[in-house]
């Protein structure tokens, strides 16, 4: 009988413990429809256009101008450290690397802050 | 010497010696070197870049980098759409003013061999002239008014007048201290960044010459001044060089000029005097 109410306790403070995990990842990782209209925004030829010059994992007809992304040997993680890096190389990219071929997409309002936001996502979310 | 030490030391001088020599595309945009100096940077930058590619297959712009899409052009090139608008330029040149005189009495050579020697600067109005001016020039001696620039028959006549250089290479002089100013006036224009895309014509014309963007293979400035007025696939018509900077300047989010600005012509000087040794092949034909 104690035996019994033991586990059924023990179930009860697993499944509790399992919700917690699922909300917490759900809050560190962007939302799925983020990568999404991150991938929407890379693949848009009047919005960000990545494919012009860079392969894309899926992407038909890419240039081959700027590296294929994402980049052998090293991750976007690895590259940037943290999202707000990337959005902010995306922005301007010309401020980290001067003689840079890309254009500005932040400052010279290509895209939008959100829309930078998630694109960064979907590419943080290439492997 | 350690045997795992030789390759790392070869290797390593390797690179220096590379290094040393390679030229940047960047450092190509100099405005202080003058004309001569240019064109050898250029030259050398593109030989680096394309070892085993001669200079004179330079005409053939993107053509030179895909043997596909080069047996495609040479079937195009069969029936060009853009000899249609070569005619009709020949019919004009060959009509009289109303003074009885015709285009060809403006030229020497009746127009032989001309247009491989323009743009030119000329020393007494301090401005490069054009071909297109020049036609409008011709017309003002005899007592004709200008064509507009970019109309159909200014078109047809820059194109069969152009052509009457065909197979000579582009020959474009800049002498004196005028002329090299509205050439690294145009090489200026060239090199810097503009538009909501913050490209230069040198970003993907110097840079990226022979790659992709998206399914298209980008050419090389040298070679392009060549074979304009061109007909395009993307056009399905024949227009100026000067057409073509319109759209590139629209295409990066730039306010494009007016045809035969001060602008466009000192770039269509330096751009020409890129393609100087290569052989004129007008109307070309681009995708």
């Amino acid at each position: 009988m104690n035996a019994h109410r033991r586990t059924r306790a023990g179930i009860l403070t697993g499944l509790a413990g399992a919700l917690l995990l699922v909300a917490a990842a759900a809050s560190a990782a962007p939302a799925v429809n983020n990568i999404e209209a991150g991938r929407a925004l890379a693949f848009d030829r009047a919005k960000g256009n990545c494919l012009a010059c860079h392969a894309l994992p899926g992407g038909t007809q890419a240039g081959d101008v700027g590296p294929a992304l994402p980049m052998k040997g090293v991750t976007f993680q690895q590259m940037f450290q943290t999202k707000e890096k990337l959005v902010a190389f995306l922005s301007d990219p010309e401020k980290l690397f001067p003689y840079a071929n890309m254009p500005e997409f932040g400052k010279n309002k290509v895209l939008t802050h959100q829309e930078l936001e998630q694109v960064a996502d979907y590419l943080w979310s290439l492997k | 010497m350690k045997k795992w030490l030789v390759p790392i030391v070869v290797v390593a001088l390797a690179g220096n010696s590379i290094a040393a020599n390679a030229v940047n595309w960047w450092d190509l945009g100099n405005t202080k070197v003058g004309p001569e100096q240019t064109l050898q940077q250029f030259h050398e930058y593109f030989k680096q870049q394309f070892p085993n590619m001669p200079l004179e297959k330079y005409a053939l712009g993107a053509y030179a980098f895909s043997p596909q899409l080069y047996a495609q052009y040479q079937e195009a090139m069969q029936f060009n759409p853009g000899d249609l608008t070569l005619s009709e330029g020949q019919k004009l040149w060959d009509s009289k003013f109303k003074n009885g005189k015709t285009y060809a009495s403006c030229y020497p050579d009746g127009g032989k061999g001309v247009a491989a020697h323009y743009p030119m600067f000329d020393s007494k109005t301090k401005q490069v002239v054009t071909i297109g001016m020049s036609i409008n020039a011709c017309r003002k001696a005899n007592g004709e008014a200008p064509l507009s620039y970019g109309s159909q028959d200014m078109i047809a006549l820059q194109t069969y007048l152009g052509s009457l250089s065909n197979g000579m290479p582009v020959d474009v002089q800049v002498k004196g201290p005028g002329a090299v100013k509205a050439f690294e006036e145009g090489k200026a224009y060239f090199f810097m960044k503009r538009g909501q895309l913050n490209f230069s014509c040198a970003s993907c014309h110097v840079a990226y010459a022979g790659k992709y963007l998206r399914d298209q293979i980008i050419s090389p400035v040298v070679g392009q001044s060549a074979h304009f007025p061109t007909y395009r696939a993307a056009w399905s018509a024949v227009n100026t060089l000067q057409k073509r900077m319109e759209g590139c300047d629209k295409k990066v989010g730039a306010q494009p000029e007016k045809l035969e600005s001060v602008d466009y012509r000192n770039l269509e000087y330096f751009m020409s005097y890129l393609s100087n040794g290569i052989k004129m092949n007008v109307p070309g034909y681009r995708p």
